[in-house]
């Protein structure tokens, strides 16, 4: 009885961070943690920087939000039912963008879901190309909130940080519930380990052409100005507290 | 009654599961012949005459035998020493090098019973020398090398390094890598007895044990032809079954022929083993193999029943320790024999002695064999099963029933073979198909016919879509976008036709070893194919995917294998529109796929305008 009092949470989690040090979280999948990785990778590749730690622990990188995609991929319950409610082209829009107008979150109330009719023929064209990125998506089948949700990584347009959304109006917050900072200790491990160099060429190549086919395709579905609205946040890598 | 002990019987014991036989087979193999005064078996070994006259001949070479354990590489080194001329009591020292002179030029060969036995020390001093004579820098000596497959390298590497040696070893490894015999210019042979066909080799095993002349002391013994047949001696009976029953001998060397087509190789030493306990095995005896000195004891408590050959041919005779240590048993033990079955066979043997559908094959198969078939035991396990009066909860009968399915397996006639549905007596229930295709492609190579490819293409197409689709002239590529993961596969890349269109098509062919490859040609050219080994459980997998079950649930490895073929299809794919100048990039088209209402696999395309 005695051996138990003394087995207390604090203690665990001494030993855990003795082993681990405090930035290895166990609990992120592999999944997450690569595309957490690549999110600072991406974003530090974009200034050229990719692989290099100019000074040891200064680190901080500007990850992407894309949330009319996300809102459009994993926060849209509507869109069967707009497909099942009427045939006609045009209103199975028009009753697709009022529902988004008012369903989406994260966005400012002036969002605006228009610009994708003039991309597809069809209504029903969009949907489907909705379901299979939707079917590719990582872990999509999961029942996590809609924010932590990845499409796969078939290019740069596919990149994003998991936030949490406030459900009544309010600003996207980055709360590391699914994104916790071991991504951001692989890319710094990367980084030291001098084999970036070696690396980069095989990233350059399969995820970061922005002419990749599956890329534009992602991207036709987010509007233009989507990048530079993330621009202004940049996340500051600690390594040590 | 007096009982007879046949020298040969215990002799043939030293072949069985018994823990002499390990290292150092044939030496000792060749101390009990001689203790005992038999010939050892021995039976035409295929590259003999060749070594014997390579070494023969004016200008012989060197040569190396490899293989794994058990092989027969001592056994050929002996052989060959032998057929030279040379003294048997200079070679049963235990030399590790021995030398000889052979006919012409006064050459020397050096027999080298086993590279890996060489020191260090032996080795640094030996192989610069073999080097000059592969290098045709010396052409005094020949030599004759014996080693492990994969200690063969170990040796070359582990010496110091000079010029002439570096270009030895590359020579060695490139032969073992390339699976070829010689080389040209170079003053070497490689013999990898591991290659050699299943086929050829275990009928010649069998026969060389069966028809030993050892077995005629057999026909002074009492229980050799008694008057009473339940009385007649098991290991006789298991002989004569062996030696004159031409199912049971196929059968066996089917089986042992598929574990050679999954890649599993089955040493010379190990058939020895099994055929050795196939004759004599029984569980209720000293090692579990009869001896002479057993048999009447057996024949008294109505025991022979248990002599059955053909659990022995899976090793129940055994342990189980012993038998998961013993390779021909665990290769063997995977069909499931006993275990597997289906419900005409198990009708037949539960009902079939008062169902009147199924009396004749009763009367037949179980009837017709009293000694391992109906027995006394079988007969009234059985009946006490039926009424429900054992007291075991028919544990007993179970385990009866699990030797009836083995021994049908060895004895089901050809022209019930298919009605008995005797592949399902295996977890292989596509192995007789799969059997089909190995003859019909020694026959007509490549196989074209609609009749055979189209399950298997119907199962790649299952594997390849992630859909239950029914499709089968047609091949479909299809992915998810660059992720080829994928389990569901939506994007339509290309169909490619089955049969013969503009260099597209789909066929069975062989490999360099005789093994079978599903072959799919994505346009005209050589290069334009990719090959997929097709051993037995990968057909077996695509068979039961064409037939319903799901792919993941059959063997996760044979899925990986399937899926990263579609990769590797893919690829070939990408270079064929790279060289048609097919920009794939810059248009924003896309064909999907999707299952209608029937099953049938229908595209659409779609586009998305955007820049």
């Amino acid at each position: 009885m005695k051996a138990a009092a003394f087995k207390s949470r604090d203690v665990d989690m001494r030993v855990d961070e003795e082993i681990w040090g405090h930035r290895i979280y166990n609990e992120q999948t592999p999944w997450l943690c690569f595309l957490e990785f690549l999110n600072v990778l991406y974003s530090e590749y974009r200034v050229g920087n990719a692989f290099v730690e100019r000074e040891l622990n200064t680190l901080s990188y500007q990850p992407q939000h894309r949330l009319y995609l996300r809102n459009i991929l994993f926060n849209n319950p509507r869109l069967v039912a707009v497909l099942k409610e009427t045939n006609n082209d045009e209103s199975r829009w028009q009753k697709w963008l009022l529902h988004m107008q008012n369903d989406q979150g994260g966005l400012s109330d002036t969002a605006d879901f228009g610009y994708l009719q003039a991309r597809f023929d069809k209504f029903s064209d969009f949907a489907k190309m909705v379901n299979f990125i939707r079917g590719t998506a990582i872990e999509g089948d999961s029942n996590k909130r809609w924010s932590s949700k990845f499409v796969f990584p078939y290019g740069p347009a596919c990149l994003y940080e998991d936030l949490q959304v406030p459900t009544i109006r309010g600003n996207p917050s980055n709360d590391r519930r699914f994104f916790a900072r071991t991504g951001e200790i692989l890319y710094l491990m990367i980084c030291r380990s001098d084999k970036g160099k070696e690396l980069l060429p095989y990233f350059q190549d399969m995820l970061f052409r922005e002419t990749n086919k599956w890329n534009k395709i992602v991207l036709s579905l987010q509007p233009g100005e989507e990048l530079y609205a993330s621009k202004l946040i940049m996340r500051q890598v600690l390594v040590t507290e | 009654m007096a009982s007879y002990e046949s020298a040969w019987i215990s002799f043939l014991r030293q072949y069985g599961p018994v823990s002499t036989n390990e290292n150092m087979f044939d030496e000792d193999i060749q101390k009990a012949a001689r203790n005992k005064k038999m010939r050892a078996v021995s039976f035409d070994a295929e590259y003999l005459d060749d070594l014997v006259d390579n070494f023969e001949s004016s200008n012989p070479v060197s040569v190396i035998l490899t293989g794994t354990a058990g092989d027969g590489k001592t056994f050929y080194c002996r052989r060959v020493w032998e057929a030279l001329g040379g003294n048997s009591d200079i070679w049963s020292r235990k030399n590790k090098i021995s030398t000889l002179l052979l006919p012409h030029q006064n050459r020397q060969l050096i027999v080298i019973k086993d590279l890996s036995e060489l020191n260090l020390e032996d080795a640094q001093q030996v192989l610069p020398q073999v080097a000059e004579s592969i290098t045709n820098q010396d052409t005094e000596h020949v030599y004759l090398i014996a080693a492990n497959d994969g200690q063969l390298m170990e040796k070359w590497r582990e010496i110091s390094s000079t010029p002439l040696i570096d270009t030895v070893r590359r020579i060695v490894e490139d032969l073992l890598v390339n699976e070829q015999r010689e080389k040209e210019n170079v003053a070497l042979r490689l013999y990898n007895l591991s290659h050699l066909p299943i086929k050829n080799l275990f009928p010649r095993v069998l026969n060389a044990v069966v028809q030993h002349e050892g077995w005629q002391t057999c026909e002074q013994c009492p229980f050799h032809e008694p008057t009473n047949g339940a009385k007649r001696c098991p290991i006789w009976e298991n002989k004569q079954r062996l030696e004159h029953n031409e199912i049971t001998r196929n059968r066996l060397l089917q089986l042992l022929e598929l574990c050679e087509f999954n890649n599993i190789h089955l040493p010379v030493r190990q058939l020895l083993l099994l055929v050795s306990n196939m004759l004599l095995g029984h569980p209720q005896v000293k090692e579990h193999l009869m001896s002479c000195r057993d048999v009447p004891q057996l024949i008294d408590d109505d025991a022979t029943a248990l002599g059955n050959m053909y659990r022995n041919a899976f090793g129940e005779n055994l342990g189980k320790r012993r038998r998961q240590a013993t390779d021909v048993f665990v290769a063997l033990n995977r069909f499931g024999v006993g275990n597997e079955t289906n419900s005409r066979v198990d009708n037949m043997l539960i009902f079939g002695v008062d169902d009147p559908g199924q009396r004749d094959y009763y009367q037949r198969f179980v009837l017709g064999d009293p000694y391992y078939g109906a027995d006394n035991t079988y007969q009234s396990q059985q009946k006490a099963y039926l009424e429900g009066v054992t007291d075991d909860d028919g544990e007993q009968f179970l385990s009866m029933l699990r030797t009836q399915r083995q021994r049908l397996f060895f004895t089901l006639p050809l022209n019930v073979e298919d009605h008995m549905n005797l592949w399902s007596l295996t977890v292989f229930q596509y192995a007789g198909d799969y059997l089909k295709i190995i003859e019909q492609l020694s026959q007509t190579d490549p196989i074209t016919s609609k009749n055979t490819l189209a399950p298997l293409v119907r199962g790649l197409n299952r594997i390849f879509t992630g859909l239950l689709v029914y499709k089968m002239d047609k091949l479909i590529l299809a992915t998810s976008g660059s992720y080829s993961q994928a389990r569901v596969c939506h994007i339509l890349e290309e169909y490619v036709s089955v049969s013969r269109d503009k260099g597209q098509m789909v066929n069975l062919t062989r490999d360099a070893n005789q093994h079978p490859l599903l072959q799919v040609s994505l346009g005209k050219g050589d290069r334009m194919r990719v090959a997929l080994q097709l051993q037995l459980t990968r057909f077996e997998f695509l068979r039961r995917v064409a037939e319903g079950a799901l792919p993941s649930s059959f063997s996760r490895e044979c899925y990986e294998d399937i899926l990263s073929f579609k990769t590797s299809l893919l690829r070939q794919l990408d270079i064929r529109r790279r060289s048609d100048e097919d920009d794939t990039e810059s248009e924003l088209e896309l064909n999907m796929i999707y299952l209608d209402i029937d099953g049938d696999i229908k595209d659409t395309s779609l586009e998305i305008q955007f820049t």
